[in-house]
């Protein structure tokens, strides 16, 4: 899925979890600020430098991703989480969580421009 | 009005949280915790009051501080402890990832848990872990209802 537009997580927000329209417009913004909160929460334990660490915080943002269907970035947190998992301190995770947040860029932009009104 | 299930979450995310809560609503009564020593002490309150009697506990494996293991061997040391020769465990439903899945087997092989959810979850296989447990009649239609409680309720089966 593309994952830089609201429609599209709507539209499966619909299908997956079989939402209303109401119930959905009601949870989103919480849910894209719980998105922007976990990448800071991967970049902080990337800080840490601790792999264990590391690889809880690609499973939490993982299960996130997959809620909202955003499948390309699940598979990018799958990798953090396997790689850290396995205590690979080799990996510029650094680099994936970039590719995080290229990804999620327009989503979030135009997530906190509806917010600024 | 004294109606539906009572069903515990367990689960630390909160979109996870959320999305599970919305699915069970229309069942019965939901309390959503993040925490598992939070839920421990939820569970064992109402095994030692016998009130709420909850008919189903979802439970994250992937708990900060205390993994769903850990939590699901002392949910089943304190059924054991105010109810020794009772039969009745409480259902506890594990939800993980499938890639998650030597977790999940673990789970169900030593017998602390009476099935999995996989994430993401869906309203149809919620309502399947329901008829699963006898806890809802069957639905014949297509998917689930999830906001006509009233509807959704008169398939709960009265206990």
């Amino acid at each position: 899925m593309e994952q830089g537009s609201q429609q599209l997580i709507k539209e499966h927000l619909v299908r997956q979890f079989n939402l209303t329209p109401e119930q959905i417009e009601r949870m989103l913004p919480s849910f894209l600020e719980t998105i922007a909160s976990h990448l800071d929460g991967l970049e902080g334990a990337l800080a840490e430098n601790d792999p264990l660490h590391i690889s809880r915080a690609g499973h939490t943002i993982k299960g996130a991703f997959l809620n909202l269907g955003l499948d390309d970035c699940a598979a990018i947190a799958r990798q953090i989480e396997e790689r850290g998992k396995a205590d690979d301190r080799v990996t510029d995770y650094l680099q994936l969580v970039n590719q995080l947040r290229a990804l999620l860029a327009p989503l979030l932009r135009q997530h906190r421009a509806v917010q600024a009104g | 009005m004294d109606k539906g299930l009572n069903i515990l979450i367990v689960e630390d995310e909160y979109i996870s949280g959320i999305l599970l809560e919305s699915l069970l609503s229309p069942y019965g009564r939901c309390r959503l915790v993040k925490d598992g020593r939070e839920g421990l002490a939820i569970l064992s309150d109402s095994f030692q009051n016998g009130s709420p009697r909850f008919d189903l506990v979802l439970l994250d494996l992937e708990l900060p501080g205390m993994s769903g293991h850990e939590i699901l061997k002392e949910i089943r040391r304190l059924e054991q402890e105010e109810n020794p020769i009772g039969t009745a465990m409480v259902k506890v439903v594990v939800v993980s990832s499938l890639d998650d899945s030597q977790n999940i087997i673990e789970a169900l092989a030593i017998g602390r848990c009476q099935a999995y959810l996989a994430k993401p979850p869906t309203a149809r296989r919620i309502a399947e872990l329901l008829e699963q447990f006898r806890l809802i009649e069957p639905f014949t239609g297509a998917n689930p209802p999830t906001d006509n409680r009233e509807a959704v309720w008169n398939r709960v089966r009265s206990n």
